[in-house]
């Protein structure tokens, strides 16, 4: 199994797919065999037309009664064998394999279904685990057989799938026996074997939210509970409605915590009136559940009024950090005890939640990313029944069923982990482009602590973005790690999040091979490092100005990858021309080689060396020359080997030059303008070019100059 | 990102820009109609809705420039941008809304009849809504 494929697709021989195939439990059919059945379905009970979902607990559909033979004197005839009522295989799976796992939603027989396939993939390496991505099947062939489901098409993916196909079998089952496991199997496009997964069944639900719902303390008419959709005129069958069961018929499972406080107004300010900084902050005042993480958990509050007045009945307000975990609805407007009230606020309060769960109004479904056709025309729980083009409030209330259309359930149900996830992805941003490389380990057992930092908020366009990385361990009892930090060595990777939304991993110019270096991290002890960013084999990685995120991953030696923080960096504009041309000299593909590379003499790089000669000839005293100067004075003090085949001698040797490495070297280091990590290096370097140049004393100062900057290492 | 809202319900609200009268400050009743003051004064409210997106807005009643701001921004979880209260008389009158730059309509509007206008983009084409009571948002 691939480490960075869950779908098995690379190198996958026969012999591998066979390993794979025999790593799994229980019976899979071949496609040609799927294909050569029929769809022979004999007197079996179809499911009831209303969902499934929200009598997962009630009765079973009842088995077709045999009629009672008259009483005559004639033979009887045989009794036709009861039939045997099957199950539906609709519903969520679970399965792992390798460093994999799966969660599996198989939509395809019951009422109301959706007829798609989807899943989830985690990742644990070592001690943590992370969401790795999704996929869907849209347009499945499904075989519904006496015995079996089989279901197969090819997926869209979050990520790049070597085996895109996919085939579902499950067994079927009576209803007085347990629910079969699902095989889950994946192919490549000319059907060689992929990965194997043995899914248990989990549920008749394809999602579960815990739900907290708390009140404020001026709430003066009742919290809804349920309202009969009898009671008035409507497009469906009449059912007692909650929340609960309102998304209970949409195939989610809403799981009331706990928990329910009643919070002080006070908490709204004087006025009583809630704005959204005071929602989001009592959020996180007082929702049990609520972390800084995708969960599947969400917050509603009941509260009187809002700042924008009696006319907003509710607000999924959280559009701050990790988005939508929090919704209010508003009594003010919507309170009271008659049906037409218990009605809106039915409706509110599932409508708040689909907006947790990411859905957009139904005119306005265009406007998420990606976007797609509005549907202003809905009967939906995301319509406004005011804004209902045929016939307004009463033409949408006679028709409306209570239940989400049939894209929305599609996007509850299967849409990609983080489009829907209550603190996934922003409110309207709908589709992962790719695999979230940013994403947070949803575990992280690993006992170590990888900091990210800049010793400056925003740098100028063209100047050197220099990260600073410190490992701790969190574990008391202290642990084992490496100390190679250093990107160019392979252990750490940065990933780079640009203006444009590109989400870039740095390549150093040069790979490090490096051997085994460890060391125990105490309670105090940091391993530390530097560096340069900027440029590497993609180039210039901050070339233009706007906000960056940059996040680090080191990996241990258990193999826990290790997630820094996101570091947030902004690239300022050029505010005048001389900001323009220093950005032009310091950002040429030789200058970002220099710089890497701490100066060269290499004539390849001669127009680098040029330019920045430039930068201190010109712009002398402006901060950014700081750079320059530490690059050439670095390379000034040191011997420059060059191989010169045409002369005698096969490599020439270009001596230190001390001089003009001590001057560079002191300038860079009193300008205050590089990072301390780079900081103490150059003064390291600066005090071995002072007792090369026999000054003892001032290298011994250097030292204690550098000392004193505090920073311990182990 | 939610423009800082002007609403009307809200004493002493002014436009954020100078020489922009200042906009009336009576409150709107609980049940969404407007109380109409001393005279024949009472207010206009107008409400932005969904389709703005970083933009300048500019709204004339009756020719007067009674709102300007940029940067108008609809929060997509309430299709809600801004609100403007504008202090007129019981007669009706022009009521022209503009995005520099973009969608603009305009629609004669009886404020005693209906005192509410939100104000819609949908597939670049602007509507003025007019209603006699307050539309709601969730």
């Amino acid at each position: 199994m691939s480490p960075i494929d869950p779908t098995g697709g690379e190198n996958m021989g026969e012999s591998g797919g066979e390993q794979m195939l025999a790593e799994s439990i229980g019976g899979q059919m071949s496609y040609e065999e799927v294909s050569s059945l029929s769809n022979g379905e004999l007197g079996i009970a179809e499911p009831t037309q209303r969902s499934d979902f929200a009598q997962e607990m009630g009765t079973a559909p009842e088995a077709p009664v045999t009629p009672k033979p008259p009483g005559l004197p004639f033979p009887r005839p045989p009794l036709p064998p009861l039939p045997v009522i099957k199950k539906a295989v609709s519903g969520r799976y679970t399965g792992a394999l390798g460093s994999f796992q799966v969660e599996l939603r198989i939509d395809v027989d019951r009422a109301g279904s959706t007829k798609r396939i989807s899943g989830d993939f985690y990742q644990t390496l070592g001690r943590t685990q992370s969401y790795f991505g999704s996929f869907i099947v849209d347009a499945p062939v499904v075989n519904i057989m006496p015995g079996e489901v089989a279901a197969r098409g090819k997926a869209r993916f979050t990520f790049s799938a070597g085996a895109p196909v996919v085939q579902v079998t499950i067994p079927r089952t009576s209803i007085v026996q347990p629910q079969a496991p699902a095989t889950l199997q994946f192919f490549t496009v000319a059907n060689g074997p992929g990965a194997s997964y043995h899914c248990a069944f989990e549920s008749v639900y394809f999602r579960a939210v815990r739900i907290e719902t708390d009140r404020a303390s001026d709430v003066s008419t009742p919290i809804f509970t349920a309202y009969d959709t009898g009671s008035l005129p409507s497009g469906g069958t009449p059912r007692k409605l909650t929340v609960v069961s309102a998304y209970a018929e949409a195939g989610i499972a809403m799981v009331p915590t706990a928990g329910s406080d009643s919070i002080d107004i006070k908490e709204a300010g004087i006025d009583a009136l809630w704005s959204n900084a005071e929602l989001h902050a009592a959020m996180e005042q007082h929702f049990t559940a609520w972390k800084d993480l995708p969960q599947w958990c969400v917050w509603q509050l009941a509260a009187q009024n809002h700042e924008l007045g009696s006319g907003l009945y509710g607000i999924m307000f959280d559009q701050q950090g990790k988005q939508r975990q929090g919704c209010a609805v508003f009594h003010a407007g919507i309170g009271g005890t008659t049906a037409e009230k218990l009605r809106l606020q039915a409706y509110t309060y599932v409508h708040e939640l689909g907006h947790c769960f990411n859905l957009l109004h139904s005119w306005q479904k265009s406007l998420g990313a990606p976007p797609v056709p509005n549907r202003p025309d809905a009967l939906s729980w995301m319509n406004y029944p005011w804004h209902y083009p045929k016939g307004g409030d009463s033409g949408f209330w006679n028709a409306f069923d209570f239940r989400f259309d049939n894209e929305e359930l599609i996007h509850l149900r299967h849409g990609f982990r983080n489009d829907v996830i209550m603190g996934g992805q922003p409110f309207a941003t709908g589709s992962a482009l790719g695999r979230d490389v940013m994403a947070d380990p949803i575990e992280d057992e690993s006992g170590l602590l990888l900091c990210l930092s800049t010793h400056k908020n925003s740098f100028a366009l063209g100047e050197p973005v220099v990260i600073e990385m410190g490992l701790r361990a969190t574990d008391t009892r202290g642990r084992r790690a490496h100390s190679w930090l250093h990107p160019n060595c392979g252990l750490v990777h940065i990933v780079i999040s640009k203006p444009s939304g590109e989400v870039v991993a740095f390549e150093p110019l040069i790979d490090h091979l490096v051997g085994d270096r460890q060391t125990t991290l105490g309670n105090a002890d940091e391993i530390r490092e530097s560096a340069y960013i900027g440029f590497g084999k993609g180039g210039f990685y901050f070339g233009q100005p706007g906000h960056y995120r940059i996040r680090a991953a080191y990996a241990a030696l258990d193999g826990s990858q290790i997630l820094s923080d996101i570091l947030t960096v902004r690239v300022r504009y050029p505010v005048n021309q001389a900001d323009e041309e220093l950005a032009d000299l310091m950002m040429g593909e030789e200058q970002g080689t220099l710089l890497y590379l701490m100066g060269s003499d290499n004539e390849s790089l001669r127009r680098g060396n040029e330019a920045f000669d430039l930068i201190l000839d010109k712009f002398g005293d402006h901060p950014l020359a700081a750079y320059p100067r530490m690059a050439k004075g670095i390379n000034a003090g040191r011997k420059f080997k060059t191989i010169v085949a045409e002369e005698g001698k096969r490599i020439r040797v270009r001596e230190p030059n001390t001089g003009e490495s001590l001057q560079l070297l002191s300038e860079a280091a009193e300008a205050g303008v590089l990072d301390p990590v780079s900081t103490r290096m150059v003064l390291y370097d600066l005090s071995c070019v002072q007792r090369d140049a026999g000054d003892e004393a001032a290298a011994k100062n250097t030292l204690l100059q550098r000392a004193a900057m505090g920073i311990r290492q182990v | 990102m939610l423009a800082a809202a002007c609403v009307a319900a809200s004493a002493g609200c002014a436009s954020e820009d100078a020489g922009t009268p200042s906009l009336a400050a009576a409150p709107l009743a609980a049940t969404g109609h407007p109380t109409k003051t001393t005279g024949t004064t009472m207010n206009l409210r107008i409400k932005l809705r969904d389709g703005f997106r970083d933009q300048t807005v500019v709204i004339r009643w009756n020719g007067q420039e009674v709102y300007r701001k940029s940067g108008v921004t609809t929060d997509l979880t309430i299709s809600y941008a801004d609100a403007v209260s504008v202090a007129t008389d019981t007669a009706p009158g022009m009521l022209e809304v503009a995005v520099d730059g973009g969608a603009a309509a305009s629609a004669r509007i009886d404020p005693a009849q209906t005192p509410f206008v939100d104000v819609w983009i949908a597939d670049g084409k602007m509507s003025l809504q007019a209603s006699a009571t307050e539309p709601p948002m969730l």
